[in-house]
């Protein structure tokens, strides 16, 4: 079982209609994983019933008994996160903004302070026509969206040995913070989406940095090529550098965003559909070669 | 060999118990005197549900019960750096093996150790 | 006044609505200020050139032990909930040896907890950098960015730190990160009214969705800007912005030589006539006293 997962550094630039594609490439069943938990979308190309929804608990939130408390403040000042605000002669928590450190209850001299699991969102299995999808849906503002991704491939990583499948398929967040990290780690392979703008040629430096501190491998698929013929020659130069493969180039075509309105995936506009066919045939190629190179087996020789 | 050897463990009890494959995330762990001199000792590993720093539990758990060596499948990235910290040899085993099983390869000296990687 | 242009699904053209409506106050003779809080992917420099005046290193605080007075005693391990800080015993044969500790940088969140539970006093908090904060110009606009460094995890203190250095009493405009968490909620700190750029596509609606949640939660009032507006069909998101008594502010449509000074880095309205005079009518609707958004 290979996972593969799609990234950007960029937002907009063709993670999630990519992924969908593959999907349809993988061969069933696949399982996919929707990481952009903060702007989830796969779940819009793949319909199909959900299980009943998990709620999903990360982190504390703390309260403060009113009763105990003698509005002395020294939670206030001590609070580095701006979490706690005096309304109406009362102590309250901004919900948005506790990180449930702790903080506030080993200053409190009247012990008011407890604290209870804080709601981070709530996840669930989709069955698709291609296998199942797992998604999820970050309350507002929530910190821990790194944990929730974790929680997420878990569940796909036990779904995709329980079904055989052969690929795990993640679509993951723009940026290279937390929830990338927990999107990427153990990945076999990271697919970089990028376009020729700078913008995007900028974020996919960072996101190749970040690819080569965790020791993954790296590959680059150009979407929206021929936007920009001089751009088009920048990423291929920066993936080179960066020794990343160049997997393919996806030629720009007004077409898809319609289709894409429509709910109807990449594979239907000619010229595209060849192009990320040869894309996903150049990933089979590379993780199914026969012999892994001997650095990247685990040294579980026993 | 002196010290105390401890094996994340998935299902089963004392020498029987089968390996579980992920260090920071077994239910518990059984941890043996390799000179046989004392009783297997079973360790609850709370912290196993924990989101992340699951692997740090562990490794604190261990440490404060004196253990020396460890031997798993797969150790996160954390709970390496945790337990090299410790001074705590790491050693590699495929999971399904049973503790009695890992033992006598760790007396053998045939547990291939897990190498840190060099980037 | 504060203005922070979000979005729910990225690439939706914050960047464009952000850098048009700060360049285009200060050529006003505003004082204007725009700042680049999309700290893991800060692409404003690509379209303002600015010179940069100032460049600073940003860091956290994180809990150090100077040496000595670590009796291993654990009190920082079990107070921190993140699984930051891990004590390391002392030597078994030299029990006056004192005991450290291991501190896990990416899961720390700096709240300073263990430094003030520690009995032995023994742990302090050094700077641990985390990114970079420049100032500078482009012509009469004043720069501000954040810029993350690769591998650390957490965007929202960077981004707090960045906030604090608009000056009070310019006109600001924040670009903010896409999507709709923690990063995202930091961004919104302080302002007056929230821009939320999107397309008319399921992807761009389902993401708004998000957002606007958001800014409800935080209490900021939002507007919304539509762009690439004729690349697909706006009614449900109209018909949803109607029920939420949410104003459109402004819909832009799609066109290719604005997607081409994009892709080679230009501010598009330098350019593209309707671009100007559509960001014009923007600021001026932003400037105007704010329609307030009734959930």
């Amino acid at each position: 079982m290979k996972q593969v997962v799609v990234a950007s550094g960029k937002g907009g630039t063709g993670k999630t209609s990519l992924t969908a594609a593959f999907a349809e490439l993988a061969g069933r069943p696949v399982v996919l994983v929707d990481a952009d938990v903060d702007a989830a979308n796969l779940a819009l190309l793949f319909p199909g019933p959900d299980e009943p929804a998990r709620e999903f608990e990360a982190g504390r939130l703390a309260r403060i008994d009113a009763a105990r408390c003698t509005l002395c403040k020294r939670c206030l000042e001590a609070c580095r996160f701006d979490a706690l605000r005096l309304v109406e002669r009362r102590l309250a928590v901004r919900e948005i903004a506790c990180e449930g450190c702790g903080v506030c209850a080993v200053v409190c001299p009247e012990d008011a302070v407890s604290f209870e699991p804080q709601r981070a969102g709530e996840w669930t299995v989709r069955e698709t026509r291609f296998g199942p999808l797992v998604h999820a849906e970050l309350a507002p503002g929530a910190g821990n969206s790194g944990k929730l991704v974790a929680r997420l491939r878990e569940t796909a990583r036990g779904l995709a040995e329980r079904l055989g499948a052969r690929w795990l398929l993640i679509d993951g967040p723009p940026g290279i913070g937390c929830p990338v990290h927990a999107s990427v780690t153990g990945a076999d392979l990271l697919v970089a989406v990028t376009e020729p703008t700078p913008s995007a040629l900028h974020d996919l430096g960072r996101l190749l940095e970040l690819a080569e501190r965790f020791r993954l491998p790296a590959a680059v698929v150009l979407n929206k090529a021929d936007l920009d013929p001089a751009g088009t020659a920048l990423v291929t130069a920066a993936a080179a550098a960066r020794g990343a493969e160049l997997l393919g180039r996806i030629p720009f075509d007004p077409a898809v965003p319609r289709h894409l309105a429509a709910g109807r995936g990449l594979l239907v506009v000619p010229g595209v559909r060849e192009a990320v066919t040869d894309c996903w045939d150049a990933v089979v190629r590379r993780l199914e070669a026969p012999a892994a190179r001997p650095e990247e087996r685990n040294d579980a020789a026993v | 060999m002196s010290g105390k050897l401890a094996v994340p463990i998935r299902d089963g009890e004392g020498l029987a118990a089968r390996l579980h494959a992920q260090f920071g995330r077994a239910p518990a762990f059984v941890v043996v005197d390799p000179d046989g001199a004392e009783p297997p000792q079973r360790l609850a590993n709370e912290g196993a549900q924990a989101e992340h720093g699951a692997g740090i539990g562990a490794a604190a758990l261990l440490l404060r019960h004196g253990v020396t060596a460890v031997a798993a499948e797969r150790f996160g990235p954390k709970a390496e750096q945790a337990l090299r910290a410790g001074g705590v040899a790491l050693f590699l085993a495929p999971a399904g093996l049973t503790v009695a099983e890992v033992l006598e390869r760790y007396r053998a000296g045939t547990l291939a150790r897990h190498e840190l990687k060099v980037y | 006044m504060r203005l922070v242009v979000a979005s729910g699904k990225g690439g939706t053209g914050k960047t464009l609505v952000a850098t048009h409506l700060a360049g285009l106050a200060a050529g006003r003779g505003i004082e204007a200020v725009y700042a680049d809080a999309d700290v893991e992917a800060p692409n404003g420099h690509l379209f303002l050139a600015p010179a940069v005046e100032r460049e600073e290193r940003h860091a956290l605080p994180l809990p150090v032990l100077p040496a000595g007075r670590c009796a291993a005693c654990g009190a920082c391990q079990d107070f921190c909930p993140y699984h930051a800080i891990l004590v390391l015993p002392g030597a078994p044969d030299a029990p006056d040896a004192p005991g450290s500790v291991l501190v896990f940088p990416e899961l720390c969140h700096n709240c300073g907890g263990c430094v003030r539970v520690c009995p032995s006093a023994a742990l302090s908090e050094a700077p641990h950098e985390d990114g970079t904060l420049r100032e500078g110009r482009a012509g009469p606009l004043r720069f501000l960015e954040g810029r993350l460094d690769v591998g650390e995890p957490r965007a929202a203190p960077l981004i707090r730190d960045l906030l604090r250095r608009i000056p009070a009493d310019v006109f600001a405009v924040v670009d903010a990160p896409p999507g709709a968490s923690c990063a995202t909620t930091a961004a919104l700190s302080g302002a007056d009214r929230a821009l939320l750029v999107t397309e008319p596509t399921p992807f761009g609606l389902h993401d708004l969705r998000a957002a606007l949640r958001l800014c409800r939660a935080v209490e900021v009032p939002a507007a919304v800007v539509l762009n690439r507006a004729d690349l697909g069909d706006d009614r449900p998101l109209r018909a949803f912005l109607d029920a939420e008594r949410v104003p459109v502010l402004a819909a832009w449509r799609y066109d290719p030589d604005v997607a081409a000074a994009v892709a080679r880095g230009e501010l598009a309205a330098r350019r593209v006539p309707w671009l100007r005079e559509a960001a014009e009518r923007l600021l001026d609707a932003c400037l105007a006293p704010a329609e307030v958004d009734r959930p």
